[in-house]
């Protein structure tokens, strides 16, 4: 597995599309996440030219994992469109602070792993072990994250110390969480 | 050992919501509290053996409760059908996960790992597991 992380523009011509096309065939096509689509991708208004983005790859270039970084001093997903995950706290706007959302380790090449079962592989712990560590590079003392509830377990397995911010919500048939993440600097 | 919730009229208790999204609170202020049993699942892996003929004992899963409170507090943990004493029981696993620090009678932080070994002995000594079996057959069946 082959992790970088970057800006949009720092990727090769074609991988940003290709993360887009991913996140497509996993929250809309696996999961029947309600999300925007354009041609096939799956886009939104938090996916700007700054926003940081972590994508594994296999030996053939076939994207295999991703994860999305913001700042919490720019518009970020839990702020804008679920702060009821927060338990009433206000939505964080710290340069300490990064979110860390549309994470996903489905390896469509290896039938072993779904987007229901993906956070037990070993892509998905090496991926969030490298967003982490992204984070931390960008000043990251925290990160908070809105994921499925099977992320506990993934950033418990991966050694992460790691406490809610309140209680999941099930929202549009989906169950979700707020969650925040100590980072070791 | 947690009251369970049996009235829809439970009033709102306020508790300080700490920056860091704790919620700090005593043990015994926490087991005085009414929980309710929001929602549980058996996990995809073991629910894929199930149809593949596996045996009662590799059937897993996650429970989730929260109060009523205002903030409200979350507990959620794991568990799997014990087999061993015959007929079989649903049995916690590994440490809880939630949004509690406990804090002791100074109001001094026992630490996440401590807070965690007193949950995980709280929930043992709660009566979770009908709700969880009533839960799983709706939602399975």
């Amino acid at each position: 597995m082959r992790v970088m992380s970057g800006v949009p523009e720092a990727f090769a011509t074609g991988l940003f599309p290709e993360i887009s096309r991913y996140r497509h065939k996993v929250f809309i096509e696996q999961l029947g996440w309600d999300l925007d689509t354009q041609n096939g991708m799956e886009l939104d208004q938090f996916d700007r030219p700054d926003t940081v983005y972590v994508v594994a790859q296999d030996e053939e270039d076939n994207v295999t994992g991703c994860a999305r970084l913001l700042p919490t001093t720019h518009p970020y997903l839990l702020g804008d469109v679920f702060p009821q995950l927060l338990n009433g706290l206000v939505p964080p706007s710290s340069p300490d602070v990064w979110e860390l959302s549309r994470f996903a380790a489905v390896d469509f090449s290896n039938q072993t792993t779904s987007a229901l079962s993906q956070f037990s592989s070993e892509i998905a712990v090496g991926l969030l072990r490298e967003s982490i560590a992204c984070a931390a590079r960008h000043g990251a003392k925290r990160i908070i994250t809105v994921s499925p509830l099977g992320v506990e377990r993934l950033l418990r397995k991966a050694g992460f110390h790691a406490h809610r911010a309140g209680p999941p919500m099930v929202i549009d048939g989906h169950a979700i969480f707020a969650c925040w993440i100590e980072v070791d600097q | 050992m947690f009251n369970q919730v049996n009235s829809a009229n439970v009033p709102e208790i306020l508790f300080p919501l700490s920056m860091d999204g704790y919620v700090r609170i005593t043990l015994e202020t926490l087991k005085s509290l009414p929980l309710s049993h929001l929602l549980s699942g058996i996990d995809l892996d073991s629910r894929d053996n199930c149809h593949a003929g596996a045996s009662l004992t590799d059937v897993s899963g996650y429970t989730e409760w929260v109060t009523a409170t205002l903030p409200a507090i979350t507990l959620g943990w794991d568990w799997r059908l014990d087999t061993s004493q015959g007929c079989p029981i649903f049995k916690r696993i590994e440490a809880p996960r939630s949004n509690i620090m406990i804090v002791d009678d100074l109001q001094q932080d026992v630490c996440w790992m401590k807070t965690a070994e007193l949950l995980s002995e709280m929930i043992d000594h709660f009566d979770w597991q009908q709700d969880v079996c009533k839960s799983i057959a709706i939602t399975y069946t």
